[in-house]
């Protein structure tokens, strides 16, 4: 083949826009990718930082039947790993949050106020709320000088907000909560719900405990004081400059949501974090104590034991679930939670020598994640607290003999190629029912699923009915509103729809899979 | 390299050069959205950098006198475009695996018009050889 100077130019462009062009290109998502991968926090001693409490909010003000707040959402620095500052995003400018503690049937009444640069959504978790203060998921409350546009705020299908309408603009940076608290004694949360980037937002701070208390749980000899310790575990990862790191597909959580493919079926951080501290320490009298562990974490499951296990075995004793106190203990040599959900457990410390150095592990961590924490049993101190055979009265579970309606829901996560995650195969649309239960009704629902999903529904609670065919499991007991599941299960749950009429969410509390459109509407009529 | 035989005639040039350009142009607007297109859902990033690749070859060839399996390479890859972006956008692909509808942003969207009109050049230049040939049946 004679070589011209025609066919040379022909080869050399059609190498140039043909391959070089979209290969070197190609390099640059390609690099991008690599490097998310390989992002490792900076290494921390652990069981060296002491474990922080979060503080409890100061209601502005009170009257008769309910209880006033305020909080402002805002960026800020705080010493997470020691030395170095963080910029986070809290309520209240603190990670966690600040707990906010209520009385059953006492109504509590939050005003947030928007700082930060994005939309924001609040949720009680397991709270049995009014829809229109629920936190859904496009309801937002508008950041300073973002009022007039919600153009950034389209996200997955281009789904136009809902629930903002006219008003002044400072009314639409804040927004009134109110919480009725009509239920039972419980650990809830409190944490942002923004429509495709609740993973983010969440993962920078936005969570916070919210518990109820009620004259049931007065009235039992449980630890109390500085015996009642929250823990709120969460995993992240750090930068080498202390900055957290999410692998947004938009850093800036205004243009396109979701994650870089690594992460599309979960981020899991390198760090785990109680408190907000990097596996903290606490010293502990040798008495009972009582735990109120929430799984902060985006994706994270953890299998919590202590290591050395008390002389006698069974370290656990389960009094509360989700949804609050159990009819009578449970115990467990281990403590599966999944993201979301709740575990109110005692541990009797008086099992363990003065001295004792007793490490919480995850025994589904590995490496640095296989460390939680350390409790560190100082001093001997008279014991005040006891756990009673009966806790709650009857809880009137619901009779799934009774139930008006089965349902059945496939939890189907996007593959890392790129597929959306879907509820039955439709991923989530603001517009489409899902479910129509009756107010008051029973209904059993089947989740399946295809990998690990921890389900939640809004408003409502229910019991685990059956685990792949057999009884409930061993983590199942009580009134749930998030039930853990591992890939290819079957659990069927008999859920009573009481509360309020209205439009609500149910969806995979795998943040990553929550922002791919793993959600659906149910709709009490 | 494609069409390499029964180049179109030289009438067509002209025609055949604004193809190069906006098959060209094509590619740029593939390659712009690629990185972040790639990063996030790896599926159809491939499939844009093999767009992107398909648009580089045919405004290569498109330049230096092309032949009928160019124009039917460009005609099968702009379609395939124009398509994909359409699908994507109105009934969400493939939906049993949990694909969204996708939402249209500027640069896909003026990649499609882009394939569009090439769409139409492609079928301009293509006429040119059938014309002739039917002229030389008719003499």
């Amino acid at each position: 083949m004679e070589i011209t100077r025609r066919r040379l130019l022909k080869m050399g462009l059609t190498a140039g826009a043909g391959l070089a062009l979209p290969l070197g290109t190609l390099a640059v998502p390609l690099a991008r990718l690599g490097a998310a991968s390989s992002v490792t926090s900076p290494n921390v001693e652990p069981f060296a930082v002491p474990l922080p409490v979060p503080s409890v909010l100061k209601p502005t003000h009170t009257d008769a039947n309910s209880y006033h707040y305020e909080v402002t959402q805002k960026p800020a620095e705080q010493e997470i790993l020691p030395g170095m500052k963080t910029e986070i995003w809290g309520y209240d400018g603190v990670f966690p949050g600040p707990t906010i503690e209520a009385r059953r049937d006492r109504t509590v009444v939050v005003r947030h106020t928007n700082e930060l640069p994005v939309p924001v959504v609040v949720h009680l978790h397991g709270g049995k709320t009014p829809p229109e203060h629920d936190g859904y998921p496009t309801d937002f409350v508008l950041p300073k000088g973002g009022g007039s546009s919600t153009h950034s705020m389209q996200g997955h299908g281009g789904h136009e907000p809902m629930g903002m309408v006219g008003g002044a603009e400072a009314d639409r940076n804040a927004r009134v909560y109110e919480y009725p608290n009509g239920q039972p004694a419980a650990t809830l949360w409190y944490h942002d719900h923004r429509m495709d980037f609740t993973g983010p937002q969440v993962y920078k701070g936005l969570a916070g405990l919210y518990l109820i208390r009620d004259e049931v749980e007065d009235s039992l000899p449980l630890p109390r004081g500085d015996k009642e310790v929250p823990l709120v575990i969460c995993d992240r990862t750090f930068g080498e400059d202390g900055s957290l790191y999410y692998p947004s597909a938009d850093p800036s959580l205004m243009g396109e949501p979701g994650t870089l493919a690594n992460a599309i079926n979960g981020f899991f951080g390198d760090t785990i974090l109680v408190n907000g501290a990097p596996w903290p320490v606490v010293e502990v009298s040798n008495t009972m104590h009582r735990l109120r562990v929430l799984n902060a974490s985006n994706a994270r499951f953890y299998e919590l034991t202590l290591d050395p296990p008390p002389p006698g075995g069974k370290p656990f004793v389960q009094i509360g679930s989700d949804g609050g106190l159990l009819e009578a203990p449970v115990l467990h040599d281990s403590v599966l939670v999944s993201p979301a959900e709740r575990f109110d457990m005692v541990v009797d410390f008086s099992r363990y020598p003065v001295g004792a150095e007793v490490t919480v592990r995850n025994l589904e961590g590995e490496g640095r994640t296989r460390d939680v924490m350390r409790f560190v049993v100082a001093r001997k101190e008279k014991e005040e607290g006891a756990v009673p055979a009966r806790l709650a009265p009857d809880p009137d579970f619901s009779d799934p003999k009774g139930s008006e309606a089965t349902r059945r829901f496939q939890f189907v996560a996007g593959g890392s190629w790129g597929g959306m995650s879907t509820v039955n195969f439709r991923v989530f649309d603001p517009e489409r029912v899902d479910a129509s239960p009756r107010l008051g009704s029973t209904e059993v629902w089947e989740f399946h699923t295809d990998q690990d999903h921890p389900i939640h529904l809004h408003l409502v609670h229910f019991r685990v009915i059956s685990r792949n065919g057999g009884p409930p499991g061993p983590h199942d007991a009580g009134w749930k509103d998030t039930v853990a599941m591992r890939a290819g299960e079957d659990v069927r749950v008999a859920v009573r729809f009481s509360g309020y009429r209205g439009r609500y969410v149910f969806h995979c509390h795998n943040l990553e899979h929550e922002d791919m459109m793993m959600m659906a509407n149910f709709e009490v009529v | 390299m494609l069409g390499t035989s029964k180049k179109v005639p030289r009438k067509a040039e002209g025609t055949a050069r604004h193809a190069a350009a906006l098959a060209f142009a094509s590619e740029l607007l593939l390659l712009w959205a690629l990185p972040g297109e790639f990063a996030t859902r790896p599926l159809t990033g491939s499939f844009v950098f093999l767009a992107a690749v398909g648009q580089g070859l045919l405004a290569a060839s498109l330049l230096f006198g092309p032949g009928r399996w160019t124009i039917r390479f460009g005609l099968l890859l702009n379609a395939t475009i124009v398509l994909a972006w359409a699908a994507t956008r109105v009934a969400g692909f493939p939906a049993l695996l949990g694909f969204a509808r996708l939402s249209a942003q500027p640069v896909g969207l003026i990649a499609t018009v882009v394939g569009i009109v090439l769409l139409a050049l492609l079928l301009r230049i293509g006429d040119g050889p059938k014309a002739e040939r039917k002229k030389r049946r008719v003499r």
